[in-house]
């Protein structure tokens, strides 16, 4: 689908947000994990907001009833957070969950139904096995096809686009490692960051255990070679192995939404919705010959330049959604921020660091900030606005002046893609 | 059972019976797999069956080392691995599969065709469609 020229009937201003810090939180169910992204979101707010002004809540969640027993989420949450009798809806689009829930957040506002909407996302994964996550996300597949019949899992599905990426364009495992190993730096600046370290320090954490036990202690020379060391980052499904990975993550994160016409009652510094896109596509077996491109990403993307009236050479910096490595080479592809099959080749030459000009994912992306599903997108809309009023704190991107940045939320293996572009007023 | 459907039923219906049936929009000519009532092209439900060789390509695949618990269950996890990923069809659909190769690995490009394996998940038997190589 061409973009078909669509603008939002009014305009919408992001005024809050915030995201819980991202790990395994035992004791926090989801309604706990929103109500502190909730709190947390209310306080960045410059002039404040009364929590009786919010009108309606969506609420993005992928599937609490099987990592929590827990359906109907909407309203305990609404509850949770004293927001009843207002409207509360749970939106579902796999791991794009919270962007659509951000995206129906700015229709709600748009159409004049509402003035000042909250967007919440939540993901509660790890009171389950390991294997149970890995059986519930990939449920968000064409799950008679792909899983009953060909037993591919979550990482395998990206595996055959990365197996297929390489073979088109002579890429290798060289270059995942690459972005594995900027996500995590970036990551230790980020201190809700679910591995809020670099590799470096994954390495030497590893050192240290193995002294402390009296066993060996591994020499590696640096992060390349931890990372090709099969014991260290053992095969998941080739060519992906751990550390190509998002890892399982409880958190919740959060954005307040206002018309941006009253934005001034709430903020000096506004940031407004430039583009909101999304798109859907058929499971990867309809998709073209060799599946090195995600069609509802090139859609979406589409949609939403043409929505801001910008190019991709326009954006300033991108969170976009690496689930596992290949997805952000592809992604940086699918954006138009490199040609097709050049994203691979520009992340080994740091054109996607955070010192870039089009630094992509400085806060660490999905594979170090980590995952919880439902939450993701609203933690890339967070970070972006964020940037944007100049708050990231350590990891700002402080070498360039931000205006536009764009975040890119996928949901399973492409069938759900979610386009944001927020700009500095 | 009842006439198979252009459904995943049917498809699968087929498949015990060791035929892969795709429908074909008798509109636009285009084949689909698993065969579906309504064509994306057309926008019309005007299908009729279609029997593919089972002959085709890897187009891609992967070798998986943690693998799902019915896998598991049939003895596959990280000492002993198994391939799948997408075969392209002499007909033109691409599908989801397992590729069973034996000592000989899979590459991509590799002709391959249809094999049927009769399964059990806990209660549930089915016929899956595998590839081996041509």
């Amino acid at each position: 689908m061409a973009g078909n020229g669509r603008k939002l009937a009014r305009g919408v201003a992001v005024i809050g947000g915030a995201m819980t810090p991202f790990g395994a939180f035992e004791d926090k169910s989801s309604r706990d994990l929103m109500a502190d992204a909730y709190t947390e979101a209310l306080g960045t707010v410059d002039k404040g907001l009364d929590p009786g002004d919010i009108e309606a809540l969506y609420v993005g969640n992928f599937c609490s009833e099987l990592f929590e027993r827990q359906s109907h989420l909407g309203h305990l949450v609404a509850d949770w957070l004293g927001l009843t009798p207002r409207p509360a809806t749970r939106v579902e689009g796999a791991c794009a969950s919270s962007g659509l829930a951000f995206r129906e957040a700015v229709m709600a506002i748009a159409s004049g139904m509402y003035d000042v909407v909250l967007a919440g996302g939540v993901e509660k994964m790890s009171s389950v096995s390991t294997a149970e996550v890995q059986e519930y996300l990939a449920l968000a597949s064409d799950v008679c096809m792909e899983v009953d019949q060909a037993a591919l899992t979550f990482p395998g599905l990206f595996a055959a686009i990365a197996s297929s990426y390489f073979a088109r364009y002579g890429a290798s495992r060289e270059h995942l490692m690459r972005v594995a190993v900027k996500n995590h730096d970036n990551g230790a600046l980020n201190p809700n960051a679910q591995f809020n370290r670099s590799l470096r320090d994954v390495m030497d954490k590893r050192r240290q255990k193995a002294r402390e036990r009296g066993k060996p202690v591994p020499q590696w020379a640096d992060e390349y070679e931890f990372l090709r060391d099969e014991r260290a980052n053992p095969v998941v499904a080739s060519p992906l192995h751990l550390f190509d990975c998002s890892p399982v993550s409880d958190g919740a994160a959060c954005v307040i939404l206002v018309a941006e016409s009253i934005a001034h009652n709430f903020t000096d510094n506004v940031v407004r919705v430039a583009a909101s896109a999304q798109s859907s596509a058929a499971p990867p077996a309809t998709w073209n010959q060799d599946l090195t491109t995600l069609p509802a990403v090139r859609s979406a993307a589409q949609q939403a330049y043409e929505m801001a009236g910008i190019g991709p050479a326009d954006i300033d910096f991108a969170e976009v959604h690496d689930c596992f490595t290949p997805a952000e080479i592809i992604a940086t592809e699918d954006l138009g921020f490199f040609e097709p099959g050049r994203g691979a080749f520009a992340a080994a030459d740091g054109l996607t660091s955070r010192k870039s000009d089009r630094p992509i994912n400085a806060s660490g992306g999905l594979k170090a900030k980590g995952h919880p599903v439902g939450a993701t997108g609203l933690a890339q809309l967070q970070e972006v606005w964020h940037q944007l009023r100049g708050s990231a704190g350590k990891r700002q991107i402080d070498h360039k002046d931000l205006r536009l940045g764009l975040t890119h939320n996928v949901g399973g293996t492409g069938g759900t893609c979610a386009i944001h572009i927020l700009e500095r007023s | 059972m009842a006439d198979p459907q252009f459904d995943i039923a049917g498809y699968l219906h087929f498949l015990g019976e060791k035929k892969i049936m795709a429908s074909r929009c008798r509109d636009c000519g285009k084949v689909y797999l698993p065969p579906r009532p309504i064509c994306p092209d057309s926008h019309t439900r005007n299908m009729d069956w279609a029997a593919l060789s089972g002959e085709g390509e890897v187009k891609s695949f992967t070798t998986i080392a943690i693998v799902p618990a019915a896998m598991a269950a049939r003895g596959y996890g990280r000492d002993r691995t198994y391939v799948s990923g997408f075969v392209a069809l002499k007909e033109g659909p691409t599908v989801p599969a397992r590729i069973k190769t034996g000592e000989t690995p899979v590459t991509i490009g590799m002709p391959v065709r249809a094999d049927f394996v009769e399964e059990t998940d806990g209660e549930r038997h089915h016929a899956t469609l595998v590839f081996r190589p041509a």
